[in-house]
């Protein structure tokens, strides 16, 4: 039943056996134990478990982990490098862009994707590419404030 | 190094470092050596007897370490209690698994641990259950009627409690009147979905008999009071922590059945039990919030005088009693419906009733934003049919600024108020006229515009015990802290306070800093443990800076206070002589006569040269009773746009200007008024949990429940006023509720502004598309209908 | 989730190999994104789930004078991030850049849309406007397959056992071709429209007459609806063909498009109101069709 893998995470290469059906942020979580992926439904809505997956957002929970073999993934834990945050992790700081802090690593990573194909997003952009990320504390206000603050960053 | 004072600006987060880098340990992260995965076989029936649990083929599934029905534990689980209780309040049993009876889709009926989740889950469907089907109700009106199916033997009628406050005479009031309006208003039951679900690690240790809970939770030491009380396993042997919470909003602020059922299986096993919950379990097993059914008129004179106010409410509280449920649609609800006005008469009723749904308790404002949805589409309804601007209306009425206490006629005493300057704030970041101007034009061109606005009175800072108390607490609910001095001068403070998400660890560690003059780093804030802070209340309410955070400032004043003696003995003076600014002692007038914090902390733990009779150390504990509650207020405008094709409804622009005393960090007050306002729009176009007539909920999961997302709502313009409270010496009011208090009416108040001209008087909350394109269809084809009987009358009398 | 086998074939006859000995029990998956919603929520049990990234055919795109292909597992970005893709097909990146949203986008493609075969389907009425044509292949070899005839019932379509679309194959628009997809979400759900219109124009070289057009509907019936055809049949009722571009020609379109829907009630929108916004919904996409069609002129 086992299937053998090979993914590289965060920059890091994991090898090993996974059941077919296992998702890969079960996998990242429980194998992997990069618990920093949150899960936060059941029906692939809430966004809380995004990663970058081959450098495009992802929800992990929608992917298997065999789907993923020979693939690059992003997890929040990989966005800062060298000891220095990651523009978008300064950014949810600066500008208050997070609360209880559990859609957060999913909202992060899909803010990256977001940059990446439109470095100088509008606001009403921004908002549109997180309707897949759900947030119950921010009220979004902040959120949008930090992804356009570290667009600024990186436009800089 | 920062030192002097931070209150009142932004510090950013400290919590964060953690959040931003996937550090945080939230329940589902704890892993512990031999843990079991815990998973629930859940009642796909509303109401039904349960004949028969067979487990057999369960218990036989690969990974499976046991299964346990309700009736093979029901003594060690015992009974779920109310924690707020009403007079002649019924209190019918609620088993943690349910043995005999289910009566709400979701309830438990057996239990199986497993190796692994999947494991787990999957066993759930090989238990075996009959049940007996039984007719249902899910309508809190209904349920009341004769002949409505009934939940609770003993509470006849499914009537749990009926409630009254009031003052004044309503009736002879109303007979009096020149106009009352009346309706009937639907607050719909809502979901409040943090985005982390519950979940519970229990452990057990055999060797020292010590249970311990991880759970997410707002209550840590409630939990451990009440599982406890239901389990009897003794207080000082339960330890319950509140790792990193993801979110609560009101709905983990109880004693739940898998809190009980994980900690009793763990000790039953001897291991570890994990126990996630899965959305769509969340949406059946967490509780809801709202669901009113209220018959309210509000009444007065044709120049805008309004004088009076009455509801007759039939809160659904869901199958079985809920900790707080009591308490939210009654108390939290009842005492503030004059709001800012002077109100002379009011007349509440509240029939607490039982129905085949989830448990209804608490959901983000818990009562009082029920209870300001009632007065402010009242008071629109009123100034429309007086013929009356709604601003003037509202600013005729206004309780007159005071400072220092104005009871109102239900009999409580409002802190401090001065409620104008909120409203004029407004009014004026909105530019009213212009926008009035804006709408008569949108109108020539057919577009659907319209303003709404709420003025708000709030009951916070929950509370003084006695008068918690008198009204049906089961517990006292004040707040505690601990402020410990390490030899090297750095602070560890401990609150009984338990965030999850409203950045305690900053906005404590503002406090702390602020009064011992050490840098923000040198604070460290601990929460959530049983173990580290003796006993405490919790995160509710938008109690925790007002009761939490001066029960805060009052151990601080204590440290201060031994330390300025221990600076004293040894610099000879006496010690109403020395003054402590920025970590500094000193003698007044002698500038050479100082010491630093540090050497005053390492004084009292070297104990070499003491003053007399005094013990070593530096350290307080102080438990804060405050005398009243607090009163925040306010005004939020909402302005939205009606398509008028589809029906379509968007809020254009939010506007807040909420009064909540002073404040510690002006970017987390913002945060909170942010949050509860995306709540409060979600209340009002979108949100909406739908049973079917038999007791299935039909928004079930995330796919079919409409949590805003970020292109439902606008950016905020957010403003404050300030007039501090005397309840408490900070000054603070709280601010956790504002936005879902202020927000609902706003936007329907909006909305019905918009259709006001086709003659729309009012709408039920959510606004759908679909409400608002018949509604809009309706009233043209009404309008059509009236011109044509008058072209037709016009001709005949010609 | 009941356990399933993983296949990743590295051909199309490996994959309808894989197909054929499973039958229902097993089903082709590119980016997965409905299949792993729908196993998840237990709607139906596989044994096996065949992986189709790995085959080039079904990953390949092709755009030049003939017009656009796209192999099946071509996950949405792709098509949307293709300047001159987006430029000569606007009607099909509106439904591209709408579906799920991007971390959904980023591995749900048309081809997964199509075969999933919802009735709320944003994909399908796109292509159906574009006279898309399915690629076929199976255990007797190739066909071709109208989209507008490709959904039988919700889930279902003509894909016989061990058959997989292979690719999509969209005609080059001719000079004055417009079109667009508008959908309607009425916010008590995340993704699934309670209507959707898809329409396409074909201008004369005025621009003021329209010469042929086409019209589908989502949301509003067991399958989606093309407006003046029955499925199966060769005959085409064009709503539009001969009549001048007017306010009038295109509210008789809205009307003629509302009298074609056949929408059910549920908890997302009544039957009624389902029926209004196709007339609303047809009235706006014909308005930027021809916007377009005008600028292709």
């Amino acid at each position: 039943m086992g299937h053998e893998i090979t993914v590289t995470v965060n920059g890091k290469i994991y090898a090993g056996s996974v059941e077919p059906r296992l998702l890969l942020s079960q996998y990242l979580r429980d194998e992997l134990n990069l618990t920093g992926t949150h899960v936060g439904c059941d029906t692939t809505s809430c966004g809380a478990c995004s990663v970058l997956l081959n450098g495009r957002a992802v929800k992990s929970c929608n992917v298997l982990a065999v789907m993923a073999d020979g693939s690059e993934v992003t997890t929040v834990e990989g966005l800062a490098s060298g000891g220095e945050y990651h523009p978008i992790q300064r950014a949810f700081r600066d500008e208050h862009g997070l609360q209880c802090g559990f859609c957060t690593p999913g909202m992060m990573i899909t803010a990256v994707d977001i940059l990446s194909n439109n470095p100088q997003p509008t606001e009403s952009e921004i908002r549109t590419g997180l309707r897949g990320n759900l947030c119950r504390c921010t009220g979004y206000h902040n959120i949008v404030k930090a992804v356009q603050s570290a667009a600024a960053e990186l436009a800089s | 190094m920062t030192t002097g004072t931070t209150i009142g600006t932004s510090v950013i987060r400290r919590e964060d470092a953690r959040l931003i880098t996937g550090n945080a340990t939230y329940v589902d992260d704890i892993k512990l050596l031999g843990m079991a995965h815990m998973a629930i076989v859940r009642s796909p029936h509303a109401h039904a007897n349960i004949l028969n649990v067979d487990v057999t083929r369960a218990a036989n599934a690969p990974g499976v370490a046991a299964v346990f029905t309700g009736a093979d534990i029901q003594e060690q689980l015992g009974s779920l209690p109310a924690g707020w209780v009403l007079p002649d309040m019924k209190m019918p049993n609620h088993p943690p698994i349910a043995f005999e009876r289910v009566r709400y889709v979701g309830d438990a009926v057996a239990v199986v641990v497993a190796e692994t989740p999947q494991a787990a889950a999957d066993a759930v469907g090989l238990v075996d259950v009959d049940y007996e089907d039984l007719p249902a109700v899910v309508n809190a009106e209904e349920a009341t009627q004769e002949g409505a199916p009934q939940l609770h033997d003993d509470a006849p009628g499914n009537v749990d409690f009926e409630w009254e406050v009031g003052g004044g005479d309503y009736e002879a009031a109303s007979a009096d009147a020149e106009v009352v309006v009346r309706q009937r208003l639907i607050n719909q039951r809502l979901i409040p979905n943090p985005i982390e679900e519950r979940g519970v690690v229990a452990d057990y240790n055999r060797g020292t008999n010590q249970i311990t809970l991880w759970t997410s939770t707002q209550i840590p030491h409630l939990v451990r009071l009440l599982f406890s009380a239901v389990t009897g396993h003794p207080e000082h042997q339960v330890r319950v922590v509140a790792p990193e919470v993801g979110g609560g909003f009101g709905c983990k602020l109880y004693i739940y059945a898998e809190e009980v059922i994980c900690g009793v299986v763990a000790k039953i096993l001897a291991r570890p039990i994990k126990w996630i919950s899965g959305r769509q379990e969340g949406y059946l097993a967490t509780t809801h919030g709202r669901d009113h059914i209220a018959d309210v008129e509000m009444c007065g004179n044709r120049d805008g005088t309004i004088t009076g106010i009455k509801t007759t409410v039939y809160a659904n509280l869901g199958a079985y009693l809920s900790t707080f449920a009591p308490g939210i649609p009654t108390v939290l609800f009842g005492f503030t419906l004059g709001g800012p006005y002077r109100m002379p008469n009011v007349s509440c009723k509240v029939y607490g009733v039982f129905t085949n749904t989830t448990p209804v308790d608490a959901y983000r404002g818990a009562g009082r934003p029920e209870c300001t949805y009632v007065i402010e589409r009242l008071v629109d309804m009123f100034s429309q049919e007086v013929g009356r601007d709604p601003v003037a209306v509202r600013r005729k009425n206004f309780i007159p600024r005071f400072s220092n206490g104005h009871e109102v006629s239900t009999g409580v005493t409002y802190d401090s108020g001065n409620y104008g300057p909120a409203l004029d704030r407004a009014l004026e970041i909105l530019d009213y006229r212009g926008f009035r101007e804006e709408q008569r034009a949108a109108r020539r061109e057919g577009r659907l515009l319209g303003v709404g606005l709420s003025s708000y009175v709030e009951i916070c800072g929950i509370a003084p015990s006695a008068v918690a108390a008198s009204l049906g607490a089961g517990a006292g609910l004040w707040e505690s802290s601990t402020v410990r001095v390490h030899p090297t001068g750095k602070v560890a403070v401990y609150t009984g306070t338990s965030p999850h998400g409203q950045g305690h660890q900053t906005s404590f560690t503002q406090i702390a800093s602020s009064e011992l003059g050490v840098p923000l780093e040198d604070v460290e804030v601990f929460h959530g443990d049983t173990d580290k802070q003796q006993m405490g209340t919790g995160t509710f309410g938008s109690r925790s800076v007002a009761v939490g955070g001066t029960a805060l400032y009052m151990s601080l004043q204590k440290v201060v206070e031994k330390a300025k003696r221990i600076a004293a003995h040894q610099m000879d003076v006496p010690h109403r002589q020395v003054t402590f600014e920025n970590g500094v002692f000193y003698v007044e007038d002698i500038q050479e006569r100082q010491m630093s914090w540090g050497d005053v902390v390492g004084e009292a733990y070297a104990a070499k040269n003491l003053p007399p009779q005094m013990e070593p150390g530096l350290e307080a504990v102080t438990f804060f009773d405050p005398e009243n509650f607090t009163w925040p207020f306010g005004t939020h405008i909402a302005v939205v746009e009606v398509d008028p094709d589809t029906g379509e409804t968007k809020v254009l622009r939010y506007i807040a200007v909420d009064d909540v005393g002073n404040v510690i960090n002006p970017m987390i007050v913002d945060g909170m008024v942010h949050g509860g306002v995306a709540q409060g729009i979600g209340q009002a176009l979108q949100e909406q949990a739908v049973y079917s007539e038999n007791g299935q909920l039909l928004s079930g999961s995330m796919m079919d429940y409409a949590v805003p997302t970020a292109e439902d709502i606008p950016s905020y313009e957010t403003d404050r006023t300030v007039t501090p409270t005397r309840v408490n010496p900070l000054g603070v009011k709280g601010a956790g509720e504002t936005g879902t208090i202020a927000c609902s009416p706003a936007v329907v108040n909006a909305a019905v502004d918009a259709l006001s001209h086709l003659g729309v008087k009012h709408l039920d909350m959510p606004l759908t598309s679909e409400k608002m394109w018949r509604s809009v269809r309706d009233a043209k084809a009404a309008l059509r209908a009236v011109r044509r009987e008058r072209a037709i009358a016009g001709r005949a009398s010609n | 989730m009941h356990p399933f086998e993983y296949v990743a074939p590295t051909s199309v006859e490996g994959a309808v190999k894989v197909l054929g000995e499973h039958g229902e029990r097993a089903r082709p998956i590119a980016g997965g994104t409905d299949v792993l919603v729908q196993l998840r929520g237990g709607r139906y049990e596989l044994d096996a789930i065949v992986d189709v990234k790995n085959i080039p055919e079904l990953m390949q795109i092709r755009n030049d004078s003939d017009g656009l292909e796209f192999g099946a597992a071509v996950a949405c970005y792709q098509l949307y991030e293709d300047p001159g893709i987006s430029a000569e097909y606007p009607g099909i990146i509106d439904a591209a850049s709408l579906i799920g949203g991007i971390q959904i986008q980023s591995r749900a493609g048309l081809g997964g849309n199509l075969c999933n075969a919802a009735p709320s389907a944003d994909g399908i009425g796109p292509l159906i406007v574009y006279k898309a044509v399915a690629k076929i292949t199976g255990p007797n070899g190739s066909r071709e397959v109208a989209v507008e005839d490709f959904c039988t019932a919700p889930g279902r379509t003509v894909l016989q056992r061990g058959e997989l679309v292979v690719s999509i194959s969209v005609p080059k628009p001719p000079k004055g071709f417009g079109a667009a997809y508008e959908r309607f979400i009425p916010r008590n759900e995340m993704d699934i429209a309670v209507a959707g219109v898809a329409s396409s124009v074909q201008l004369d070289s005025s621009g003021h007459t329209f010469e042929a057009s086409r019209i589908a509907l989502a949301s509003v019936g067991p399958t989606p609806i093309l407006c003046g055809y029955e499925p199966g049949s060769s005959g085409y009722d064009d709503p539009l063909a001969g009549k001048s571009v007017s306010e009038d020609s295109i509210a008789a379109a809205g009307k003629l498009a509302r009298g074609s829907a056949s929408p059910i009630n549920d908890m997302r929108g009544t039957i009624e109101q389902r029926r209004h916004l196709v007339d609303v919904l047809t009235r706006r996409t014909i308005g930027l069709a021809v916007e377009r069609a005008r600028a292709a002129l």
